[in-house]
C-alpha cells in the first residue's frame, strides 16, 4: 500500500509531539511546577503515531496512559491537554480529571488508573457499535503489562463470542512497570500477543518502531473490522528508552538492552528515511521540529498563565442531580 | 389499578422500557432461562441480541455495560446474587461511579445494576448478603431498593431512564413472594430520593429498608394492640436518601428505629444516627436511638443459624420497646 507524501510528514510530526511534550512535562515536573505524573513514551512514540493516523474521526480510540499520542494524534487540543496536565481551568477536565482525561469530541475515552479497566469497556463499547449497525471501531491501546490482567480473557472472549469490531493494540515495550517479563509471563513463550490464538483472533508481532508499517498494519485490521472482519489484535514490539514515570529510581534498567534499542529510535530512523527518499533533507527536518517545540512551548506558557481550578467547582458532574449524595 | 406480583413487577419495567427505546438490553449470566424468573420470557419476546446470556466474567460484563452505557446504549445488567457484585466491585467503584466526574460530564454511564439479595433461604455466605453498604460509602452511585411491587416497577423505569449508574436491589424473598400488591396503570415512574410513609403513628419513627419494611409493619401492628402508634418510612431509594421525611417524623415522634437486613457496623443505620446527632436533629430525640441490624458475621448456613442472624418483626418490637422505657422521663 502506498502512503502519500503528506502522511509520511504527519507521521513524522506526531512522533515529534509525543516525544516533545513528554520531555516538557517531565522538565516542569522535575522544577516542581507541574503536579501530574509523566509516564514518557521514549522509545515507543511510533506506535501512538502510526494507529492513530490509522483512524476515522467516528472511530473510537481506549488510550494508552504511556505518552500522549493519543490523544494528540486524534485531535485533542494541545493547548488543553497542557492546561489539564499543569492543573488549570483551561485544561480538557479543569483540573478535575488530570491525566485521567477523556475527549468525547474526538472520541477518546478517559483513562483508568487500575490498568485492566479498559479491556472490558472497550469490548463494550464494540458490542455497542455492533448492536446500532455503524461502520465503526474501537480500537483499545495497552501495553504488555494490562494485557496480562484477569480481564483480558474477559475481552478476548467476549470479542470473540461476539465477533466484535475490536482492534486490541499491544505495546510490548520490554518492561512492566519496574520489573521484566520474567516476572510477569512463563519462560519460553511465543511472544505476549499470540496469546489470542486461543480465541482464533488473528494475530501479529509488528517493529513497533516503523511507523510506517505500524501505520499499515493498523489500518488493514482497522479496515478489517469496520468490513464486519471480527477482532484483531497486533503485539507492537518496542523498548521502553525511559522509566516507567518521572521519578522512577531507574535502578533495574539493563542498560545493554536499552542502547540496543536505542540504535533502533523511531524518530532517528524515520528522519534517515525521509531524508533517503527525498522526501525532506535536514534543513526541512529542523523547521517541523521547531514548529512543533514551539507548539508545546506556547501550550505550557498559556498553562502557566491560566488560574488553578476554582474550589467552587468541587461538587460538579458528580452525578446529574444537584451537588453530592 | 391491577394487582401483580414483585417479581411480575420488575419483569413489566423491563418489558415496557425495552419497547419503548430500543437502546435498552439487558445482559447477564443465563438471563434468558433466568433460574429466579424475573427475566424469564423476555428472550422470547426480544431475542437474544437484546437479552444477552454471558460468560462469568461479573467485573468484565459490568465493564463491558458501561462501555456500551458510554456509546449510545442503556444496558440493564445482572449480578445473580449481590454477593458477587464483589467480582466486579473495581469497575463499579473505580470506574461506573466516578467517570462523569472525572470526565467533568463528557461522558456518562447511564447504566442499571440489577442484584437479587438478602437472605432467608439458608442459602450461606455468598448468596445470602445485603451488599448495598459497600456500595453506600461510593460517591456517584445512586441506590434503589423497593419493598413493594408498585415500587418495583416503578423505580425500576426510573433507574433505566436515568442517566446516572443505579445499583437496584431486588429482595430475593419478595421475588417469590405470593402476595400480590396494587399497581398503578399506565406509565408509572416512582421517583429517586423521595420516601414513603408505610404506616402513620406519633410514638415512634421506624426507618426500613428492602425487605425489612414488611417486619416493621408486622411489628407495628403487633404494638397497636398496645396503643403504641408506630410510624413506618420506606425510604425507596438508599442513594439519594430522604432524610427531609425521616427527621420530619422523628421531630414529631422523638424516637428512632433503624431496621436494615446489611450488618450493624457502618450500615444504613450508623449513617442516619450519625446524621440524627448533628445539627438540629440532635434536639429531636428523647430516647436514644435503635439500630436494628445484622450482627458483624458472616452469614450462617441453616435456617436456624441464619434466624438468629436475620432482623426481624419481634426484634424490631423489642427495640420499638427500649425507645419506650424512655417515655415520661
Amino acid at each position: 500500500m502506498s502512503i502519500g507524501n503528506a502522511l509520511r510528514l504527519r507521521l513524522y510530526r506526531e512522533c515529534l509531539r509525543t516525544r516533545f511534550l513528554d520531555e516538557a512535562h517531565q522538565k516542569y515536573i522535575k522544577q516542581g511546577r507541574c503536579q501530574s505524573m509523566s509516564h514518557p513514551a521514549t522509545g515507543q512514540e511510533a506506535i501512538s503515531a502510526g494507529i492513530t493516523a490509522a483512524l476515522k474521526p467516528e472511530d473510537i480510540l481506549y488510550p494508552s496512559f504511556r505518552g500522549f499520542g493519543d490523544y494528540l494524534g486524534r485531535g485533542t487540543d494541545m493547548n488543553a491537554l497542557v492546561a489539564e496536565l499543569m492543573g488549570r481551568q483551561g485544561g480538557v477536565t479543569r483540573g478535575v480529571g488530570g491525566v485521567h482525561l477523556g475527549d468525547r469530541a474526538n472520541n477518546v475515552h478517559a483513562l483508568a488508573g487500575c490498568l485492566g479497566a479498559a479491556l472490558s469497556l472497550a469490548a463494550g463499547s464494540a458490542l455497542a457499535v455492533k448492536m446500532r449497525g455503524e461502520r465503526r471501531v474501537v480500537i483499545i491501546h495497552v501495553g504488555e503489562g494490562a494485557f496480562n490482567t484477569p480481564d483480558s480473557h474477559a475481552m478476548m472472549n467476549m470479542a470473540a463470542i461476539w465477533d466484535l469490531p475490536l482492534v486490541m493494540i499491544i505495546t510490548n515495550n520490554q518492561f512492566v512497570e519496574f520489573s521484566y517479563h520474567d516476572v510477569h509471563f512463563p519462560p519460553n513463550l511465543d511472544g505476549v500477543g499470540c496469546r489470542a490464538d486461543y480465541y482464533k483472533i488473528p494475530n501479529k508481532r509488528v517493529d513497533g518502531n516503523d511507523v510506517e508499517l505500524v501505520y499499515s498494519e493498523t489500518l488493514a485490521i482497522v479496515d478489517a473490522a469496520r468490513a464486519g472482519k471480527g477482532p484483531a489484535l497486533l503485539e507492537m514490539v518496542t523498548c521502553r528508552i525511559g522509566g516507567h514515570y518521572d521519578a522512577d529510581p531507574l535502578t533495574y534498567i539493563d542498560k545493554e538492552l536499552v542502547d540496543e534499542w536505542k540504535r533502533k529510535d523511531p524518530v532517528d530512523q524515520y528522519e534517515t528515511k525521509l531524508q533517503a527518499i527525498g522526501l525532506a533533507d535536514q534543513a526541512a527536518l529542523e523547521a517541523i521540529r521547531e514548529v512543533v517545540k514551539n507548539e508545546v512551548d506556547v501550550a505550557f506558557k498559556l498553562a502557566l498563565a491560566d488560574k488553578p481550578p476554582d474550589p467552587a467547582c468541587l461538587f460538579d458532574h458528580v452525578t446529574e442531580m444537584d451537588g453530592a449524595l | 389499578m391491577r394487582k401483580v406480583k414483585y417479581m411480575q413487577a420488575l419483569k413489566e419495567a423491563l418489558r415496557e422500557e425495552m419497547q419503548r427505546d430500543s437502546s435498552v438490553f439487558l445482559l447477564g449470566e443465563d438471563i434468558q432461562v433466568s433460574n429466579l424468573g424475573v427475566t424469564a420470557g423476555l428472550v422470547e419476546q426480544f431475542g437474544k441480541e437484546r437479552v444477552v446470556d454471558t460468560p462469568i466474567h461479573e467485573n468484565a460484563i459490568v465493564g463491558a455495560a458501561m462501555g456500551a452505557a458510554m456509546e449510545g446504549m442503556r444496558p440493564v445488567v445482572e449480578i445473580m446474587f449481590s454477593d458477587f457484585a464483589f467480582l466486579a466491585a473495581d469497575n463499579i467503584i473505580n470506574q461506573v461511579a466516578q467517570w462523569r466526574y472525572i470526565t467533568q460530564g463528557q461522558f456518562h454511564v447511564p447504566l442499571v445494576i440489577r442484584m437479587p439479595t438478602g437472605g432467608g433461604f439458608a442459602y450461606g455466605p455468598h448468596h445470602s448478603q445485603s451488599t448495598e453498604t459497600h456500595f453506600f460509602q461510593t460517591p456517584g452511585l445512586l441506590i434503589a431498593f423497593p419493598s413493594t411491587a408498585a415500587d418495583a416497577k416503578g423505580l425500576l423505569k426510573t433507574a433505566i431512564r436515568s442517566n446516572d449508574p443505579v445499583l437496584f436491589l431486588e429482595h430475593m424473598l419478595l421475588c417469590l413472594e405470593n402476595t400480590e400488591d396494587e399497581i398503578p396503570d399506565g406509565d408509572h415512574l416512582v421517583p429517586f430520593g423521595k420516601a414513603a410513609i408505610r404506616r402513620e403513628g406519633n410514638d415512634v419513627t421506624v426507618v426500613a429498608f428492602g425487605a425489612m419494611v414488611k417486619q416493621a409493619l408486622i411489628a407495628a401492628e403487633s404494638l397497636a394492640g398496645e396503643s403504641v402508634g408506630v410510624e413506618v418510612i420506606d425510604p425507596r431509594t438508599i442513594v439519594p436518601l430522604d432524610t427531609r421525611t425521616i427527621f420530619a417524623s422523628v421531630a414529631k415522634t422523638n424516637r428512632l428505629v433503624i431496621v436494615e437486613e446489611s450488618r450493624l457496623r457502618g450500615g444504613l443505620g450508623a449513617e442516619l444516627a450519625a446524621q440524627a446527632s448533628t445539627g438540629d436533629n440532635f434536639f429531636l430525640l428523647d430516647a436514644p436511638i435503635e439500630r436494628v441490624a445484622a450482627p458483624n458475621i458472616p452469614v450462617p448456613c441453616t435456617s436456624v443459624l441464619e434466624g438468629a442472624y436475620l432482623p426481624n418483626a419481634e426484634k424490631v418490637i423489642a427495640a420499638i420497646r427500649r425507645t419506650l422505657a424512655y417515655r415520661g422521663n
